[in-house]
């Protein structure tokens, strides 16, 4: 799949998540789906990025803009969608430091490759949707997480146009 | 203190989702348990897949996956260095909570570390994408070889990789001299009871007795450095037997022919060790040049072999990590790899095979049955920190004893209890095989009469509060 690897960056839609847990496995599918679109624009580069944990640098690593297509508990009704953006910011000291490698999350990545002066996008928006069951092994999505599929990749169309349109 | 308790309270599941699920698939769905060790599950995967179809892969396939596998170490011990072990160093065991990170550690030692951490870490996946396809969760390991070959352009640029690989291992050791060997204060933590446990070590060796992360035999030893077995991972459960507790779903392995006498150190307790460690002390060398001299200075500094203090795994990692910066080099030379022929295709009946690699945290094990069909029967996977699991309890148990007094558990008393878990840089979402995410650690303090008198719960970092809606 060198394509993933060696594309001239641009912007990069990035699908996080485990495909054996339920709920988890929505960023990739939300990736193939918008992979079997034929209209997304060339210089968009989409990625089955799964668990990266630190390895979420490399990936972003040279792009101008990302959209991380992702779950997020917020307490929402299942299935329903959230537009977050994540800006760089001062790096805050956080009590505390790790017991494992395992524990790095995908803020505190960002926040390390912003302090280490990485070329990686200042501002990343967020497509999340509540699930209803990640924690459960299965490779299927819940019912109301698989209604919400269409809804983001709506809002990811949506997101391109912007971010096209003021190129 | 008279207990410390290491509980895990996840849930099991694993082997019975890949239950009915076709073989060939484990590689795949191993990998995709945490995002840390892939490489390590994909390639313990892939050689479980050559045993159960009895297939053996052409020399260039097994040189591509031991390249690849050279490169995941390379990638994977200089972050665990610079995130986990280094705040603990650099800053100091007792430095205020919110400089003891990546981040104090970036303000001490300035981006340019930071940034050359980073770019180290990435070329080495950039490796790993060129042999296996794709940075993370790569796919590419079949029964019998390899999905794909390697071009001799893509060769010569891990070469060049690898070259700058063994550079920044040298510097790394380095900084270890400078920062932690030439501290007294540390030598004497590193040497100290706190941070001693009296174990059995196990890793795989090759037919030298030299370190290999890929394949070979396992190797024990025991308290006193004697070889006390050595076998292949297909007669793993002649040696190892798993025992029960019923206060975690953890189960504790231990060596069979020594017997399970509770969570206690030394040679009448069959408790062991699988770690970079122990890696070392299984051996009886090196086969690249500079990292045996490294080897050599480690056991003469240390003074002792095998060596039992829990924070010297750090010094080992470094020491693996230059070995495996160098392998990757030798590998990327020998023109072989860039060989079309990677596969051999498998024509038996699948049945049962085993797979043993050493993941970066320990040794990994694999076991799958299959019917006729290929349709997956039973699976056990041992994991580098299951295999860990009663000596990390161990340690902490010492480390608790000797470092808490009274009831004082002050920030750094905790920290350096964690200290002594860290060094095994345990990974519950694969020992449980559950999901993976944010460890939380809680640590119970209870009377003489078990009654809770504090509970601490480490902070975590707060997910939303870098979200603002738009």
């Amino acid at each position: 799949m060198p394509t993933e690897q060696y594309s001239t960056k641009g912007i990069a839609i990035i699908g996080l998540g485990n495909p054996l847990l339920t709920d988890e496995g929505l960023g990739l599918q939300v990736i193939r789906k918008l992979k079997d679109d034929t209209d997304v624009p060339d210089s968009v580069t989409m990625i089955e990025a799964g668990t990266p944990g630190l390895s979420i640098l490399s990936i972003l690593e040279g792009y101008s803009r990302a959209i991380v297509v992702d779950i997020a508990q917020l307490g929402g009704k299942p299935g329903t969608v959230y537009v977050l953006s994540i800006e760089k910011q001062e790096p805050k000291k956080h009590p505390l430091n790790i017991g494992s490698m395992h524990e790095v999350d995908f803020i505190s990545a960002l926040e390390l490759g912003w302090s280490a002066g990485l070329t990686i996008p200042t501002q990343i928006t967020v497509i999340a949707v509540e699930p209803k069951d990640y924690r459960s092994f299965g490779l299927e999505l819940t019912s109301e997480v698989s209604e919400a599929v269409p809804l983001v990749v709506k809002e990811i169309r949506r997101q391109l146009a912007t971010v096209l349109n003021t190129k | 203190v008279e207990n410390a308790y290491f509980q895990v309270p996840e849930l099991r599941g694993f082997e019975k989702f890949c239950e009915g699920r076709p073989v060939e698939e484990m590689p795949d769905i191993t990998s995709r348990i945490c995002g840390v060790c892939p490489e390590a599950h994909s390639m313990a995967s892939t050689k479980a897949l050559d045993a159960v179809f009895s297939v053996e892969p052409p020399p260039a396939a097994k040189k591509l996956r031991e390249l690849f596998y050279s490169a995941y170490f390379v990638a994977d011990h200089i972050t665990n260095f610079y995130i986990l072990a280094a705040p603990d160093f650099v800053m100091g065991p007792s430095a205020p909570k919110g400089d003891r990170n990546i981040i104090g550690v970036i303000g001490k030692l300035g981006h340019e570390i930071a940034s050359s951490v980073l770019k180290h870490r990435s070329d080495a996946l950039d490796a790993i994408a060129m042999v296996g396809g794709r940075r993370i969760h790569p796919t590419w390991g079949v029964p019998g070889g390899v999905s794909k070959p390697i071009t001799e352009e893509q060769r010569a640029r891990i070469e060049k990789i690898a070259e700058s690989e063994i550079e920044f291992a040298k510097l790394t050791l380095k900084l270890f001299d400078d920062i932690v060997l030439s501290n007294p204060e540390y030598v004497h933590l590193i040497e100290s009871d706190a941070y001693t446990t009296e174990t059995y070590h196990m890793g795989l060796v090759d037919e030298q007795n030299k370190v290999n992360f890929y394949d070979g035999k396992i190797r024990v030893v025991d308290p006193d450095g004697n070889e006390f077995a050595k076998f292949s991972g297909a007669d793993y459960k002649e040696h190892i037997a798993e025992h029960v507790e019923p206060w975690t779903y953890l189960k504790y392995p231990y060596l069979k022919n020594v017997g399970w006498k509770g969570l206690v150190s030394g040679k009448n307790s069959g408790v062991y060790r699988a770690t970079p460690l122990s890696r070392l002390n299984v051996a009886d060398g090196m086969t690249t040049t500079l990292a045996q001299s490294e080897y050599e200075r480690f056991f003469r500094t240390l003074g002792r072999k095998p060596v039992h203090s829990t924070l010297s795994t750090h010094w080992a990692r470094l020491i693996e990590l230059l070995h495996a910066a160098e392998r990757m080099r030798e590998l990327s030379q020998d023109p072989e790899v860039a060989s079309r022929v990677v596969r051999t295709i498998p024509s038996a009946t699948p049945d049962e095979g085993v797979g043993v690699v050493e993941a970066a945290r320990g040794t990994l094990i694999h076991h799958y049955k299959t019917d006729d069909n290929g349709f997956v029967k039973k699976v056990n996977l041992i994991v580098a920190t299951t295999n860990n699991h009663a000596a990390i309890s161990i340690s902490i148990k010492r480390a608790a004893q000797e470092l808490i007094r009274k009831d004082e558990v002050s920030d750094t008393v905790l920290n350096k209890v964690e200290m002594a878990f860290r060094a095994y840089d345990p990974c519950y979402a694969c020992a449980t095989h559950t999901l993976p995410g944010q460890m939380r650690l809680e640590v119970n303090i209870y009377d003489g009469k078990r009654k809770l008198v504090r509970s601490i719960r480490r902070p975590q970092i707060a997910q939303n509060e870098h979200f603002a809606a738009v």
